[in-house]
């Protein structure tokens, strides 16, 4: 599964990228040494959402803006996290590194996501099963 | 005839036009315009083409000055001006303008811009506007650069005064020797002098007028006055409200739980680096971003066509003019 994600990082941009169903990695290529900021993206992502959220409903009810966020971005330094809520408690994660072109990443991920759910649906029914 | 050339770059507003008019021996071609967007309406006029002056220095030697535009949006004039233009010039001068909130990010920025231009030719830092604003110091920026491992002249001075921007070019050509730059001085002296009570119809009376600075407006008032801004917050370092473009604006909340997010992550996890910004995107919805610094924070709501490099760029710009921030410097 990785292979995906790495073939997913090169056309887009990234360095390490992230499944996370439920605070775990499902598939991950971040390496020993960066568990700690995947550990951190998922629990700033899990609050940035969640203040999201929050922020929405106290909009009034049938206003314009009824979807959710479904992307958020954490700069560190010059070094960017990103992240898409593929499902409620299922998100891509991935590293952009400085000076690289966010529009283009954005767009390239974008188009990925339904191969992603997919990728998170089967494997969680794989754990379910395990 | 031998002809020398030196390129000045900086930021908006840090004083390319003024100093390259300053010494001038030709009437500068004049491309500055009203501005109309968020560096603006500090400023009256901007420079949207180049700036272009001529200095002789003997009968035999003449020196071309050329000034980029400040603005990032003409960012396409940089490259044209370094890769034909300017490309065989002996000096690059870096205008830093001292009231920005944090000049030298300005310089972090242009030598990243023009590095390659920068290491095969003489590199010189001017600051400017120090007499509004005295610090930095000398010795701070002296050591910001020793950090850096960067070895350059730093020079401060008025850009409305010819003799400072003499020293300047003297330091920019200091390996040609035949140079008499005494009678040049004199000469530069004598025509500042010429024209410090100009005559209310003559061109440099227009440009005097058009050029004299406007008074400041808040951030949140030039925030508003960029297209694709809809909202905009400025917070304090403590995450607390200094100003928003509407109290009822539902993400005035969110805008300080983000800013008070990032400020938990620096205290949990210090060896990281610091959070500049977090946003919040959506393919049909407004965007929701907060820029971090030390001592300041600017939530923005904008519209979802805004890319995020537009969004930056001028959050980026905004912040460096706040004056409702302490004069800190950066680490
Ligand atoms: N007090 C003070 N004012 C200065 C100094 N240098 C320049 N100025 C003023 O700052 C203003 C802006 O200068 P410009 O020469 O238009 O700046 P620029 O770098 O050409 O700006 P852009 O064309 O927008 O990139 C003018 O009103 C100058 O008179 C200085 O050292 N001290
Ligand atoms: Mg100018």
């Amino acid at each position: 599964m990785s292979k995906i994600l790495k073939k997913l990082e090169g056309m887009a941009g990234t360095d390490s990228s992230a499944i996370m169903s439920n605070k775990r990695p499902i598939a991950s290529t971040f390496d020993k040494d960066e568990a700690v900021i995947l550990k951190l993206a998922q629990q700033a992502f899990t609050h940035i959402f969640k203040q999201a959220d929050k922020a929405d409903a106290l909009k009034p009810a049938g206003s314009e803006n009824i979807q959710a966020y479904d992307e958020a971005h954490l700069q560190l330094g010059q070094r960017r996290l990103l992240c898409f809520r593929i499902e409620e408690n299922t998100f891509y994660i991935c590293i952009l590194p400085q000076n690289s072109d966010i529009h283009k990443a954005q767009k390239i991920i974008r188009g990925a996501l339904p191969v992603l759910k997919k990728i998170a649906d089967t494997s969680s029914v794989q754990t379910a099963q395990d | 005839m031998k002809s020398y050339k030196v390129l000045f770059v900086g930021s908006p507003g840090s004083g390319k036009t003024t100093a390259i008019r300053t010494i001038s021996d030709v009437e500068v071609v004049d491309t500055d315009t009203k501005v109309s967007d968020s560096t603006i309406k500090r400023k009256r006029t901007t420079t949207v083409g180049m700036d272009y002056g001529k200095l002789s220095l003997g009968e035999d030697k003449v020196l071309h000055l050329y000034g980029t535009p400040g603005q990032e949006r003409f960012k396409f004039m940089w490259d044209l001006m370094v890769s034909d233009l300017a490309n065989d010039a002996s000096a690059l001068i870096l205008l830093v303008d001292n009231t920005r909130n944090y000049p030298f990010r300005d310089i972090d920025y242009y030598l990243s811009e023009f590095w390659d231009f920068i290491v095969k030719r003489h590199f010189i830092i001017a600051v400017t506007r120090s007499d509004l604003a005295a610090e930095p110091t000398e010795a701070d920026y002296q050591n910001r650069l020793k950090e850096k491992g960067i070895f350059a002249p730093i020079i401060f001075i008025d850009a409305r005064k010819s003799m400072d921007v003499m020293d300047l070019v003297v330091s920019a050509l200091n390996q040609e020797d035949d140079i008499d730059w005494a009678e040049i001085s004199h000469r530069v002296a004598v025509t500042e002098l010429k024209n410090r009570n100009p005559d209310p119809n003559s061109p440099q009376f227009e440009w005097l007028r058009k050029t004299r600075d406007v008074p400041k407006i808040s951030i949140i008032e030039a925030a508003m006055q960029v297209r694709g801004i809809s909202g905009a917050t400025h917070l304090d370092n403590n995450q607390k409200l200094l100003d928003t473009s509407s109290n009822t604006l539902e993400c005035n909340e969110l805008f300080s739980s983000l800013a008070k997010l990032a400020a938990a992550i620096e205290n949990k996890a210090p060896q990281l680096e610091q959070v500049r910004n977090i946003s919040l995107h959506a393919p049909q919805k407004d965007s929701i971003s907060v820029f971090l610094e030390p001592d300041q924070a600017l939530g923005l709501l904008t519209l979802p066509a805004l890319t995020h490099k537009q969004i930056r760029q001028q959050a980026e710009d905004l912040l460096q003019w706040s004056d409702n921030v302490e004069n800190t410097q950066e680490a």
